[in-house]
C-alpha cells in the first residue's frame, strides 16, 4: 500500500477495490438469475436484481454501483441465454446504480444505519433511468407496441428493487457495522 | 454448478474459431440486422445466420433461442400493427385500418431484427470459452482490472450460489422448528402479496449479503499477495491463439464481411 491508501484505510487499496466490485457484481448476478419471486398465477418471476443495485449504490457508492450493476446484470443475461440484452443491461443497470449511488451520497451525514431520505429520490431518478433506457432500446429492437407492454414490469421490477432494498440496507447496517467502513 | 453455467465447450470450427474476428462478425451483423434494407433481404441474412447455427449447433440448439425469445415474436406481431396503420389496408372494420401493410412489414421487420439479433449473440456466446471471451476483450484493450473483476465474477457466482442455498436451507429448518414452511424459492408460502413475500425473504437476504461481504477483505489480501494493484504487467495462464490462427480467421471475417458489405450494396 502506498501513503495515500494508508491515508484511505483498508478500502483504498486497489486490491480491496477489485475485491469489492468482483463479489458485489457476482451477488448482483445471483440475486438477479436465481434468486427470483413468483407472481401469483401469472406464473411469470420478478428478481431481486435491482434490490442488490439499490442496496451497492446506497451502501457502497456510485462507482460500485455502476460497476456491479451493469457487469452483474449483463453476465446474467449471458449465462440465462438473452445475452441479446447484455450490452442494454450494462448501460442501463449501470447508470441506474451510478445515478442512484450519486443521488443517495449527497447531503446526507445521519446516522448510517437509519433511514436516508434521499434513498427514496434516488431510487426514484434510479428508475427512470432504468426504464427509460430498456425503453428506447426495446422501440430500436422491439417496436413501441411492446416497448410500451415491457414498461409497466419494469416499473413493477424496480419498485420491488427499492422496495426490497431500503429495509436490506437499514438490515445489513445494523447486523454488520463494518459494512459502512468498506465504502470508497 | 461451474459445468451447468459456463458449460460451453465444443469442438466444431465455430468453437475453434479466434473469439476476436468472431467479434468482428458479430458486430458486423448486428449493423446488418439495423440496416433499412427489404425486409425478404434481411429475411435471407436470418437464414443465413439460422442455418450456420443449424450446421454447427444442431438443430435442438438452433431452436433454443428462438423458443426463448417466441413470446416476445408474438407480441411484437400482435403490438406493432395498431401502432403503424398508414398505407393500404389489409383489414378495416368499419372503416378503421386495424391492419395495413406497412405495419404488417414494420412487425416483420422488427420480428427478423429481434430474432438475428438473438441467433448471432447465442451463436458467440454459445461457442465461445468464457476464458477466451475475456481474454480478447483484454486484446481489445479493456483494461486488466476490468477483466480481472469480470474473472472473479464469474468465479464467485457458484460460491454465492451456494451461499444462498446454504442460507435459505437454514432459515427453512429454523422456521420448520416453529411449525412454518418455506417454498421453494426461500420465500415464505404463507405470505400471499408480493411484498409481503419480499418482505419475509429479506431476513435470508441480510444473511447472504453479510457473509458475502465478510469475504471482500480476505478476498483483497488474496489479491495483494498475488501483487495485484502493482505497476508491473501481469500475465495469464490461458492465451489466446498464435498470429497465423488470428490472421487466417480474422481473413476469412473481412472476406465475410466484404460479401455482406457487398450483397447489401447489390440487393438493398
Amino acid at each position: 500500500m502506498n501513503d495515500k491508501d494508508k491515508k484511505a484505510g483498508i478500502a483504498g487499496s486497489p486490491a480491496f477495490r477489485i475485491a469489492s466490485l468482483a463479489i458485489l457484481t457476482a451477488l448482483t448476478a445471483v440475486f438477479t438469475y436465481m434468486v427470483r419471486i413468483p407472481i401469483a398465477r401469472t406464473g411469470g418471476y420478478l428478481n431481486l436484481g435491482d434490490v442488490i443495485i439499490y442496496f451497492t449504490a446506497f451502501t457502497f457508492g456510485p462507482v460500485s454501483a455502476l460497476v456491479a450493476g451493469g457487469l452483474g446484470t449483463a453476465i446474467t443475461d449471458l449465462i440465462s441465454g438473452y445475452s441479446q440484452w447484455a450490452p442494454i443491461s450494462l448501460v442501463a443497470h449501470g447508470l441506474q446504480g451510478l445515478v442512484a449511488g450519486l443521488i443517495a451520497s449527497i447531503a446526507w451525514r445521519g446516522k448510517p444505519s437509519t433511514f436516508n431520505p434521499f434513498w427514496v429520490v434516488a431510487a426514484v431518478a434510479g428508475t427512470i433511468v432504468m426504464a427509460g433506457g430498456y425503453l428506447v432500446a426495446q422501440i430500436l429492437m422491439l417496436g413501441a407496441g411492446a416497448a410500451l407492454f415491457e414498461l409497466p414490469w419494469n416499473l413493477l421490477q424496480n419498485l420491488i428493487g427499492v422496495v426490497g432494498a431500503i429495509p436490506l440496507t437499514i438490515a445489513v447496517r445494523q447486523a454488520y457495522p463494518p459494512v459502512t467502513k468498506l465504502r470508497w | 454448478m461451474i459445468a451447468q453455467v459456463y458449460g460451453k465447450r465444443g469442438a466444431s470450427a465455430v468453437h475453434r474459431y479466434d473469439p476476436r474476428a468472431k467479434t468482428l462478425l458479430l458486430l458486423a451483423f448486428l449493423v446488418l440486422f439495423f440496416l433499412p434494407i427489404a425486409v425478404g433481404h434481411l429475411a435471407a441474412y436470418l437464414a443465413v445466420v439460422v442455418l450456420l447455427s443449424g450446421a454447427f449447433l444442431g438443430l435442438s440448439n438452433t431452436l433454443r433461442p428462438i423458443r426463448m425469445i417466441l413470446p416476445i415474436l408474438i407480441l411484437v406481431m400482435l403490438l406493432t400493427p395498431p401502432f403503424y396503420r398508414e398505407g393500404s389496408a389489409l383489414l378495416a372494420v368499419r372503416g378503421l385500418t386495424v391492419l395495413s401493410v406497412s405495419g404488417l412489414l414494420l412487425a416483420l421487420r422488427l420480428i427478423i431484427r429481434f430474432t438475428g439479433i438473438t441467433m448471432v449473440f447465442y451463436l458467440f456466446i454459445g461457442t465461445t470459452d468464457p476464458d477466451e471471451l475475456i481474454l480478447s476483450f483484454r486484446w481489445f484493450r479493456l483494461p486488466y482490472t476490468v477483466s480481472l473483476i469480470l474473472s472473479l465474477a464469474l468465479g464467485y457466482i457458484p460460491t454465492i450460489r451456494t451461499l444462498y442455498d446454504q442460507v435459505r436451507d437454514a432459515h427453512r429448518l429454523r422456521l420448520a422448528a416453529k411449525g412454518e414452511g418455506v417454498g421453494e424459492a426461500g420465500v415464505h408460502r404463507r405470505g400471499r402479496g408480493l411484498f409481503k413475500r419480499l418482505r419475509e425473504s429479506i431476513p435470508v437476504m441480510t444473511s447472504v449479503l453479510i457473509l458475502s461481504v465478510r469475504r471482500i477483505p480476505t478476498l483483497a489480501m488474496a489479491l495483494e499477495c498475488r501483487g495485484v494493484g502493482r505497476k508491473n504487467a501481469r500475465s495469464s495462464y490461458h492465451t489466446l491463439k498464435t498470429r497465423a490462427a488470428l490472421l487466417r480467421d480474422g481473413a476469412i471475417a473481412l472476406a465475410a464481411v466484404a460479401v455482406l458489405v457487398i450483397s447489401v450494396v447489390l440487393f438493398p
